[in-house]
């Protein structure tokens, strides 16, 4: 699919532990030569900053840890609106989560028409040294179906129709 | 939630207080229908700061200290920092430290919007949340868009004075790291004017929310400044006559343990009044024992609301917070207008043994900080005394006196009363150390 432009490709989440994933992705991306001029890069920490990044217009691509019960490192890909988005990461009186953002952000006015968001299966979301092994070699792959995505040459709809995840 | 059905005892169990910042659990108890005990329990695991403050440096401590808070992390960078420059004495010039109060305006403006138009208005109105507000009407969806954009702007100042948004990383013993440019400071202004005018409308809009009557003899706790409205210094004075410098604070105050909570509780050392030593801080105390050091602007708008002031209704303090939005927005205005670009980011400094105490205003009322360092500069002792904390005495006094009206009430409408009470005190229980669980015992 031709995604509509402009395309927004948002990390969510802390530098540490497991969740330093989408960091990974984030900084490979922007690293990557011949990045688009219409695809931008962002790194949020949580749901409210997601809310300034939007305006209404083309195409997110969300990126968020996720604790589904499947293999460490599995990428999920889900079409919004989706019940499991509502999984992704534990709720927090400091900011809102992703799902609420997303909700916020459409009564807003604010929401892209489509979004697409990939959460990765990870071993732990507790803060620590460094992330899992398992976890970071899905950094590689997720950053070439972003490619892919934004080249139009994904032949993926969507990869997990059902329900997934649990909560957290 | 559950709920025991035998007919003298009666348990409600509220599995989370929302919109409160950290974790935490509330138990009412009644038996034979009277109130027997409140507690408010925070069970967000101690976090040790203090404790892993001895042995650094004392210039790593107001980046350390900023890490206990995603919300208000410039208010533990200021009361480190002003406690640990007291040691050596250092004394800034007047340009430097009005930059540190222009910071502290981001923060006030930042963290009063997310309070008032995120956490606090749906209560008044009865929506869940900030998100069912927004989706109920096209009206209150502007409302919550000028929250956020109101909070964007604050946000704003301190990125660009602090480094980044959250967590900021200029701050240091002496001063700055680095200095804003006059440009970088200029490109604020234009929003902050925006801000101003949404800030007004804020107020007017707060004044209009329906207040539960619930007054009670508070003493409330502020700092006061010669001759401008605290943020970063003056002396802790109360409607009660106590007036004494920060370095008196521990023989005033005193925090100790209670069994049903991870969080240490405050209260007077002599208690003075029927309260038994609780005290209330933040934006109500502020303007109770301050409207006289607010601009004329803000004064007119207080005026304007028709509440009268100094006021002994919690509920009103979200008009207090609102006000303090349009101080801090007008206050920021001030200060852009006469910046110039400091010539040195920071003065010079001799490390010294000593101990050092400051007291600042975070969003949510005062926070005491208190350092002991050796002849090299290394941190010995560290105590440090949120402003949750120091609520949280009043906080349970509140609740005893609501808890007689939750008797015949559903759970789900008992909780969410007891809820608005704690809201009013926009309580941090991270950093408190520390969700909120309502549990009602009826026995």
């Amino acid at each position: 699919m031709n995604w509509p432009r402009p395309i927004r490709i948002v990390g969510v989440g802390s530098p540490l532990g497991d969740d330093a994933l989408a960091w990974e992705v984030v900084r490979n991306l922007r690293q990557r030569q011949g990045l688009p001029s219409d695809v931008e890069v962002y790194m949020v920490e949580g749901g409210q900053r997601l809310l300034d990044r939007l305006d209404g217009r083309g195409t997110l691509f969300l990126i968020d840890a996720l604790v589904a019960g499947t293999r460490p490192g599995t990428i999920h890909r889900f079409v919004w609106p989706h019940p499991s988005i509502e999984a992704l990461r534990p709720g927090s009186t400091h900011d809102l989560r992703p799902a609420e953002a997303l909700r916020l952000a459409e009564a807003l006015g604010i929401a892209p028409p489509h979004i697409v968001v990939f959460g990765i299966e990870v071993e732990s979301l507790a803060p620590q040294a460094g992330p899992n092994p398992s976890v970071m070699a899905a950094v590689p792959e997720l950053v070439q179906r972003l490619v892919q995505e934004w080249q139009g040459s994904s032949t993926i709809e969507e990869d997990s129709p059902e329900p997934i995840g649990r909560e957290h | 939630m559950t709920q025991a059905t035998d007919k003298a005892t009666r348990t409600i169990t509220v599995q989370a207080l929302a919109r409160v910042e950290g974790e935490g659990a509330l138990t009412i108890r009644f038996r034979d229908g009277q109130v027997e005990r409140v507690e408010l329990r925070i069970y967000e695991p101690p976090r040790f700061y203090e404790a892993f403050l001895r042995g650094r440096a004392a210039a790593e401590v107001p980046d350390i200290t900023a890490r206990i808070c995603g919300i208000c992390p410039v208010a533990y960078q200021m009361s480190s920092v002003h406690a640990l420059e007291n040691i050596p004495g250092v004394v800034l010039p007047p340009e430097l430290r009005a930059l540190r109060r222009l910071l502290y305006c981001g923060e006030w403006i930042e963290s009063h919007a997310l309070h008032i138009y995120m956490l606090h208005a749906p209560d008044f109105l009865g929506f869940e949340s900030a998100i069912a507000m927004a989706q109920a009407s096209p009206t209150y969806a502007d409302i919550v868009r000028r929250g956020l954009r109101i909070k964007k702007a604050g946000n704003s100042l301190i990125n660009v004075i602090g480094g980044r948004e959250v967590h900021p990383v200029n701050v240091r013993l002496g001063g700055f790291y680095r200095i804003p440019r006059a440009n970088e400071m200029a490109g604020l202004v234009e929003e902050l004017k925006w801000a101003r005018e949404a800030a007004l409308q804020t107020v007017r809009w707060c004044a209009t929310l329906p207040f539960p009557d619930f007054e009670d003899d508070y003493e409330f706790v502020a700092l006061r400044h010669s001759d401008e409205y605290p943020m970063n210094e003056g002396r802790l004075v109360s409607n009660r006559g106590l007036d004494i410098a920060p370095e008196e604070y521990p023989d005033h105050f005193i925090e100790y343990q209670v069994p049903h909570s991870n969080a240490l509780q405050s209260r007077r050392r002599f208690p003075c009044g029927a309260d038994d030593g609780a005290y209330f801080v933040g934006p109500l105390a502020r303007w109770n024992l301050n409207a006289d050091r607010a601009p004329a602007l803000v004064r007119e708008a207080a005026a304007a609301t028709g509440i009268p002031f100094p006021n002994r209704n919690p509920y009103t303090s979200i008009v207090a917070r609102s006000l303090e939005v349009l101080l801090a927005v007008e206050e920021a205005l001030r200060l852009l207008h006469q910046y110039q670009p400091p010539p040195r980011p920071a003065v010079d400094y001799l490390a010294r043994a000593g101990v050092g105490h400051a007291i600042t205003e975070a969003p949510r009322g005062i926070l005491y900080h208190r350092y002991e360092t050796d002849a090299a500069g290394v941190i010995r002792n560290a105590t440090i005394i949120p402003p949750t904390s120091q609520n949280q005495r009043q906080m349970e006094r509140d609740l005893k006196r609501l808890a007689p009206t939750l008797g015949e009430l559903s759970n789900e409408e008992a909780a969410l009363k007891a809820e608005r009470v704690i809201r009013n005190y926009d309580p941090c229980i991270s950093c408190a150390t520390h969700f909120l669980k309502l549990k009602v015992e009826r026995r």
